[in-house]
């Protein structure tokens, strides 16, 4: 059970928002975070250093809100060879929809993309249905 | 280093710390956000809502001739 909030999350998406804003507006890049980390397995000239200073500012951030607001994270929910898995999972969703969150919900919705909305709606709606069966049809998954 | 890099180093810090502030870093908030048949937290919605908000607003104040080109050659 989890608690509805409103400031914390308009100012986590306001952060998000302005880092994509940087991104594009100096570096002209779209800030897809699968499609950055997804270039760094498929090395092209010049689209390396940029990739891997992104990625390492994520972890950088991610370092800091372990240090200082641990809370961020929560408890662990499920073991760690089913993270891994989950996370593998996620990777290859995103490149077979060419997208995540960040590139198709937030910057490719600011862009008025058909295809991101298409994109956000489909992924949106499978992840409702995906946790509709777990949860109340299998009672499994935390 | 070249300057490309100082900012992409500094926008994946500034999106990993709204990640961790929006709460998208707590797996039992993401899940409460997509279990809309269970007890329904749409927090969550506000995350995407701020983000294209601010996103937008800087967008057209700064017009970017360039963001079909990139986003065309750029794969998200």
């Amino acid at each position: 059970m989890t608690s509805f909030t409103v400031w914390s999350p308009l100012v986590g998406g306001a952060l998000i928002g302005a880092s994509a804003s940087m991104l594009l507006l100096l570096n002209g890049r779209i800030a897809g975070i699968s499609g950055i980390v997804g270039g760094l397995l498929r090395p092209e000239e010049g689209e390396v250093s940029w990739r891997a200073m992104f990625a390492a500012g994520l972890l950088a951030g991610g370092a800091i809100l372990h240090r200082w607001a641990p809370a961020s994270f929560g408890a662990p929910t499920v073991s760690m060879p089913l993270v891994i898995v989950a996370g593998l999972l996620v990777g290859f969703g995103t490149r077979l929809g060419s997208g995540c969150t960040s590139g198709h919900g937030v910057c490719g919705l600011a862009r008025l993309s058909r295809r991101s909305l298409a994109a956000t709606l489909t992924f949106m709606a499978t992840a409702a249905i995906t946790t509709f069966v777990v949860r109340h049809l299998l009672g499994g998954g935390p | 280093m070249r300057r490309t890099d100082l900012v992409a180093f500094a926008a994946g810090l500034v999106f990993a710390i709204g990640l961790g502030v929006a709460g998208m870093t707590q797996p039992p908030k993401v899940l409460a956000f997509l279990d809309v048949a269970g007890a329904w937290d749409p927090s969550l919605a506000f995350v995407m809502v701020s983000a294209i908000g601010v996103l937008k607003n800087d967008r057209s104040r700064n017009a970017a001739p360039t963001v079909t080109a990139v986003s065309a050659s750029n794969r998200r």
